[in-house]
């Protein structure tokens, strides 16, 4: 039964990779509009991915086809409106760690993208066009798993914890008990949302299972083998390398053989040679490979959790974060001072700010760190504008000191690089500047964004008071932040109640089949597609026989049981892509997408079989049960669904003017 | 117990020489206060082996003729030297930042610059030795 993912509001600012936004950042900055380095750089994050195409999709109606890859979606929306969206990143922030300690972000990453990459060599050894088609939609299609670690954080962390590394089916079966959804069917939601292809689409949903996906004709059948042979190949890379302790082995998967096994069935539905496909796996592997070791060596987002426990390098670490509120001794009365300078207990006032001070001379970032520190702030150090920009947008400061006059990114740069990101603007940014400060100086400072300036040598009184009227604006930020986030997690909890609430709904609780309110609802479904792809479709209409005798016998506890038993042993007969609901007292509605009336009698014969084949047994109850059953096919004469239904009504009453226990 | 200077102002000039001004040493020094002691003597240190490096690699700008660099370097050591309370050495950074700004330094304000900069050095050596005498001191008293 399809589900309804009614958080998809919540989903806007899922979490890009640190190294992805700064080498954004990084291009903004160059300024030269390269149109392929944009797209090479989207092309290694999920969630930037997503949204880029959902952009490039906003104008369907216009009658252009749907955009499934970043860089036809980046030539589709221009670099403007790229630019715009995309310096909208949202990051992993300090709390995600706190609350999401099952889930590793780095190794979501790596295994997206090697995903992407074996789908794109998979893809061109089996002589697709388009291998950017398939790069892109491995990227994406497990964005269902990142979409639920966001928007159902605590649950999510419990479904995890429960079952450490469990992946595929039986992590979806935990998810559907308790978010009512599974990550596959949430990758479909926002796949759906973002307009990509229908045939992407339902590959998403199904390709986890192997057997559904056989059952498929076409280009669905394809992609979706594409897909579960791309995530076959990235397990058996990731197991492999259990011992090796990087991110990408942190979580454990099927035994290899099975991943193996499933890897060579879905490459042979893709028509390749297991040689072709093992040429085209160790390629992608390979090229992984590469790029993840590149990551160990850069900053890597895994590792935020890291600097962020030590606060900075050692030679100028954060001594003393939280000091002990000491009264501090009072200045030497009888000196005969020159400048006059305020006395450090006068200096120590407000609330406790969490400061990020950026200078390039260390000499200041000790004065200016202890100044700040001993007013009562936690401080954080970076002595340059790009190590400044990393930490400003990692490690949650309130408040950004900084210099402005700094070798590589200086301080006014910093300043309109933050203001530029969604987590830049919501910082105080303070600009140290010299005492000769011009008024031409002060303009340029504040028109490139900073709040306010403190001039140089600071004045401790002064800093902490400006840091103390910037905190003002934060907190408030802060306090509607918190607000806006616990009616985020409503609205979160609102959407599995009201997906529990539909699907109980739709279910019959006898059976635990669809009830008839949703076949009538699919049926209309599956006729218009019908319609529209002009593929056969049937219905069976099943009855069990004399089953008034079974009641009068049995009683009507009996009669349930017989109605349990049945209606799991026809799920069992059918296959996934039937529908079978319950459609009324004894009475069962199957649907048969894609078939015609041959197809749907072999379906029907398995049925009354498995139906028939053994008594049922329920306590002291032993009774053979048999099953009439009414086929009919779309036919170009019918004009709706009620016809349909009609034709299988017939066919079920001959098929009990016939002696029952039949098809017809 | 934090280290504090108390000298008149002739008796700190004859002692250090004017290059250093001592309200500013004691609030670096009330700075450090009882947590960090020794910030002080950690800040001087700081500031002469940094200089040392941006004094002589502004020499080599300047020799160069490389005017954008020699305005960095200028600069830093004028917000440093201002921290350090080297408030003469720190006005000819500000004049000699503002000459190489509009491209040009004459040699004589170059030559005044390193004057002044080794002047504040001997300062900062002299002032270094009696912080570290006091701190001892107060270490013995405590003892």
């Amino acid at each position: 039964m399809e589900k309804t993912f009614n958080e998809l509001s919540l989903v806007g600012g899922l979490p890009s990779s640190l190294r992805v936004s700064m080498q954004l950042m990084e291009l903004m900055r160059a300024g030269e509009r390269d149109v392929e380095a944009l797209a090479r750089i989207v092309q290694c994050d999920p969630a930037l991915s997503l949204r880029l195409i959902k952009l490039a999709n906003q104008n369907l109606a216009q009658g252009k086809g749907h955009t499934d890859d970043v860089p036809t979606a980046l030539a589709r929306v221009g670099w403007d409106a790229a630019q715009a969206l995309l310096m909208g990143f949202s990051l992993v922030k300090e709390e995600w760690g706190r609350d999401l300690t099952e889930f590793d972000h780095g190794a979501y990453w790596l295994r997206a993208q090697l995903t992407a990459q074996l789908c794109e060599a998979l893809s061109s050894a089996a002589g697709w066009d388009h291998p950017q088609r398939a790069y892109s939609l491995g990227l994406i299609a497990d964005i269902g798993t990142l979409t639920l670690a966001k928007v159902h954080r605590a649950r999510f962390m419990l479904i995890l914890q429960a079952q450490p590394g469990a992946v595929g089916r039986a992590r979806s079966k935990r998810e559907t008990e308790v978010l009512g959804i599974n990550h596959c069917e949430v990758s479909h939601a926002l796949l759906d949302d973002a307009g990509l292809s229908p045939e992407l689409r339902e590959a998403v949903l199904i390709h986890k299972e192997y057997d559904r996906i056989c059952e498929q004709k076409g280009d669905v059948k394809s992609w979706a083998a594409l897909l579960l042979a791309s995530q076959s190949a990235a397990s058996m890379c990731t197991d492999r390398c259990k011992d090796c302790n990087k991110p990408c082995c942190a979580e454990v998967r099927t035994s290899a053989n099975d991943v193996e096994e499933l890897f060579a069935k879905c490459c042979q539905l893709l028509g390749l040679t297991a040689e072709q496909a093992e040429a085209a796996r160790v390629e992608a592997t390979a090229h992984w490979t590469r790029l993840r070791d590149e990551l160990d060596t850069a900053s890597d987002p895994a590792c935020v959790a890291d600097i962020n426990q030590c606060g900075a390098p050692t030679e100028d670490r954060d001594r003393a974060s939280h000091p002990q509120p000491t009264p501090s001794p009072s200045v030497a009365q009888n000196a005969p001072a020159r400048t006059s300078v305020p006395a450090l207990d006068q200096v120590r006032w407000g609330e406790s700010a969490r400061i990020l001070l950026v200078d390039d001379d260390p000499l200041i970032r000790r004065v200016v760190g202890a100044q700040l520190r001993k007013a009562g702030n936690e401080v954080l150090l970076a002595s340059d504008g790009q190590e400044g920009l990393e930490k400003a947008l990692t490690l949650n400061p309130q408040v950004v000191v900084t210099d402005w006059n700094m070798p590589g990114m200086t301080g006014v740069e910093l300043c309109e690089m933050l203001r530029a990101t969604d987590v830049g603007r919501r910082l105080c940014i303070l600009m140290l500047t010299s005492r000769d400060g011009e008024a031409d100086q002060i303009i340029e400072v504040l028109q490139a964004g900073a709040d306010d300036y403190v001039t140089k040598p600071s004045d401790p009184g002064v800093l902490q008071a400006r840091v103390q009227a910037g905190l003002r604006t934060v907190h408030m930020r802060e306090r509607l932040e918190s607000m806006e986030s616990a009616r985020l997690d409503q609205v979160a909890e609102l959407g599995i109640l009201a997906r529990q609430l539909e699907l109980a709904a739709l279910t019959d609780p006898l059976t635990q089949l669809p009830n008839r309110r949703y076949a009538m609802r699919r049926l209309e479904q599956e006729w218009e597609s019908s319609t529209r792809t002009g593929q056969p479709m049937s219905v069976i209409i099943s009855d069990l026989d004399h089953f008034k005798q079974i009641n009068d016998t049995y009683g009507h506890g009996g009669g349930d049981e017989v109605l349990k038993e049945v209606s799991l042993r026809m799920r069992a007969a059918l296959r996934l892509s039937d529908v079978l609901s319950r459609y009324g007292g004894e009475e069962f509605l199957t649907l048969n997408p894609a078939s015609n009336a041959a197809d749907a009698r072999l379906c029907a014969e398995r049925v009354r079989q498995a139906v028939a084949k053994t008594p049922i047994q329920h306590g002291l109850m032993n009774c053979t049960v048999t099953l009439s059953l009414g086929i009919a096919e779309r036919t170009p004469e019918m004009e709706s669904p009620e016809d349909l239904l009609l034709a299988a009504d017939q066919a079920l009453y001959t098929a009990k003017a016939l002696g029952r226990n039949r098809c017809a | 117990m934090v280290t504090q200077f108390n000298f008149s102002s002739s008796e700190w000039d004859a002692r250090f020489g004017k290059e250093v001004d001592q309200a500013v040493i004691n609030s670096l020094a009330e700075l450090g206060g009882d947590d960090e002691p020794e910030l002080l003597l950690e800040l001087i240190d700081l500031f002469l082996e940094d200089s040392q490096v941006r004094v002589a690699a502004l020499e080599q700008a300047y020799g160069d003729e490389d005017w954008e660099s020699v305005v960095l370097e200028a600069h830093t050591l004028k917000g440093a030297s201002s921290t350090m309370g080297a408030q003469i050495f720190s006005a000819a950074c500000r004049v000699a930042e503002k000459d190489a700004r509009a491209n040009g330094l004459e040699r004589n304000v170059l030559d005044q610059l390193l004057d002044l900069h080794q002047r504040s050095r001997t300062s900062l050596h002299l002032l270094r030795d009696a912080t570290k005498a006091m701190i001892d001191g107060e270490h013995k008293k405590t003892a």
